[in-house]
């Protein structure tokens, strides 16, 4: 396993940036002469803590390989200031693009990839849909901005299993039901508002042309990895819940698993793409 | 308002988060001049921990004239350093104090970073091991209070060390931990006296594995201050941390999730340490959420209960 523990060659930059009145929290992997640029857009909050070592591993290995790579939380999130519910799937958009251009910023003859996973998988879509970035790499987005929500409902159901004193616990149904009549419901520490579910309900990953990794019809390369049981803790799921669901059981849980040769697969691709793209410009 | 720090210690750059009272914030002529608090990040978690719980406790601090920090101890969140692949090496590494040195390092960085002149450590979970660890290792006079939420004061039996390699036998044991794991969450649907027979049956069975493979059921003699009738997975040096700080008459604010644990009827260190009544010790026993304070309105109550403390603990005008 390759020593992701500090970066070698690259410099880290934790900060916040002032948007739109809120602390917006970045970490920037720079490196000395980037090749690229890689936005790299998180999962639904309540995944973050379970995804974040290794993403911060793949932006160690990125900007030691010449990849400048900027990490961030959507505001309300994580290290980001500002209240959870006040913001929805737009404003986590507003996010992406914000950052991708901050990122531009920083090199502008440099290419931008947008990268991103569940959650960050689908707005990413949306910024490469409207023509940024020059490639797109996407680890298992989300289908729709209500699956990214799926799992902390989910959750949600575990605890009133487990706390139901005589009464019924709710069911799926009723929580997707209290939401579209436009009720507020707490949950793993977060207000999930009927807004942010309307808006995750609206929201649709739609990939560019029949949907197979390849180019779309600006030239630029994209690519979906699903990502499977040797990814974990990267898949979205893990946790408590996973115990319910057979389908999705975890056999050991890896707190950090050596995702080295994923690293070098994913890696490998954005080199290869880049250096086609370079050509063909 | 938030402000990324960083301090070094022993070579790895530390990433954390200080959350700065605003202006106008309660501190002058008030007991919290000077006065700081330090939460360690939980075990394997970034330091805004799960929920967010730590981020919004930093805040409310805050907000209250408590200037806060969020420590991302080595190998997790942004910190560097390194990080074990299994999760259960983590675990024993954690309750075995392993953060302790780099942690107390750190404080001492950020005190003086800051102007600290007193400061509470806090933490939550494995951050809780750790900051007994920390304070009971600290030479400085601090820690001048501490907070801790749901400390585990037993020892994961299934956790290896971090030279043991995975070998067949902790494979087995994962799966038996997985198999209990989907037996307690069906057992959670049954009346109370059924569970209690399922939690015999867990007693028992737990019992005969530790006589099958030579263990003590119970470790004697580590301290004169570890009672003989505590259950033989205790953490004794980390109780013997918290006992040394106890007598200190640091003041203590544990935090606890009435959970289905508790409710079985497992044992209950926190009533173990609080027995003597240590003067400046205090308990808040939150119902309706769990070991994650962030199930049902735990957040809002862990919150109000850490405030009320530190207000009644350190509000008093200086001077």
């Amino acid at each position: 396993m390759l020593d992701l523990a500090k970066p070698r060659l690259a410099v880290e930059q934790a900060d916040y940036r002032l948007f739109d009145g809120t602390q917006a929290y970045y970490v920037l992997h720079r490196s000395g002469k980037p090749t690229a640029q890689l936005l790299l857009a998180g999962h639904f909050v309540t995944e973050r803590p379970f995804a974040y070592a290794p993403l911060v591993r793949w932006a160690r290995y990125l900007a030691d390989r010449g990849v400048s790579t900027l990490r961030f939380d959507y505001r309300g999130c994580g290290e980001s200031g500002g209240a959870f519910e006040k913001f929805t799937l737009r404003s986590w958009l507003e996010d992406c693009r914000h950052w991708a251009a901050f990122l531009k910023e920083q090199c502008p003859q440099v290419p931008l990839v947008l990268s991103g996973l569940g959650l960050g998988g689908l707005l990413v879509s949306k910024l490469f849909q409207e023509g940024l970035g020059e490639a797109m790499l996407l680890w298992s987005p989300a289908a729709t901005g209500a699956d990214a929500l799926r799992d902390t409902l989910l959750r949600q159901m575990a605890f009133d299993i487990s706390h139901a004193r005589g009464g019924k616990p709710k069911t799926w149904a009723d929580y997707k039901a209290a939401l579209e009549q436009g009720e507020c419901i707490q949950t793993g520490g977060y207000i999930l508002t009927p807004a942010l579910w309307r808006e995750a309900t609206e929201m649709r990953l739609e990939l560019p042309g029949n949907g197979r990794n390849s180019v779309d019809d600006r030239g630029r390369a994209w690519k979906v990895i699903k990502l499977g049981q040797p990814h974990v803790p990267l898949v979205p799921g893990g946790g408590i819940w996973q115990a319910l669901n057979p389908g999705l059981r975890m056999r050991r849980a890896p707190l950090n698993p050596n995702l080295t040769p994923f690293f070098e697969e994913n890696f490998q691709w954005l080199e290869s793409e880049l250096i086609r793209a370079r050509v063909s410009i | 308002m938030r402000k990324c720090i960083e301090v070094v210690v022993e070579g790895l750059r530390l990433r954390a988060t200080a959350h700065l009272p605003p202006a106008g914030a309660p501190t002058k002529n008030h007991g919290f001049k000077g006065l700081g608090v330090v939460i360690l990040s939980p075990a394997a978690m970034p330091r805004s921990a799960v929920g967010d719980l730590s981020a919004a406790m930093g805040d409310a601090l805050a907000e209250n004239g408590l200037l806060t920090v969020r420590l991302d101890q080595p190998g997790n969140g942004d910190s560097e350093g390194e990080m074990g692949e299994d999760v259960f090496q983590f675990i024993e590494i954690t309750q075995e104090g392993a953060f302790a040195e780099s942690s107390r390092q750190a404080v001492e960085k950020i005190k003086e970073q800051l102007g600290l002149e007193r400061v509470i450590i806090a933490g939550f979970c494995g951050g809780a091991i750790t900051a007994f660890f920390t304070a009971a290792a600290s030479r400085n006079g601090w820690p001048n209070g501490m907070f801790v939420l749901d400390p585990a004061f037993h020892l994961v039996e299934e956790a290896g060390g971090p030279d043991k390699k995975v070998n067949r036998e902790r494979e087995r044991q994962f799966r038996r931990q997985m198999l209990w794991r989907e037996i307690t969450l069906l057992r959670m649907r049954l009346p109370d006296p059924m569970r209690n027979v399922f939690r015999q049956v867990r007693q028992l069975v737990r019992r005969n594995g530790r006589v099958a493979h030579g263990a003590p059921t119970v470790t004697p003699g580590i301290n004169e201050a570890v009672s003989p009738e505590l259950p033989a997975e205790a953490n004794l040096p980390l109780l013997k941390c918290a006992k040394q700080l106890l007598k200190r008459h640091v003041p203590i604010l544990f935090v606890t999730a009435v959970d289905d644990h508790k409710r079985s009827g497992e044992y209950s260190y926190v009533e173990y340490l609080l027995r003597d009544k240590p003067p400046r010790a205090t308990h808040v026993l939150l119902e309706g959420t769990d070991h994650s304070f962030v199930a049902g309105d735990g957040k809002t109550k862990v919150i109000r209960a850490i405030l009320d403390w530190a207000a009644r603990e350190f509000g008093q005008p200086v001077g």
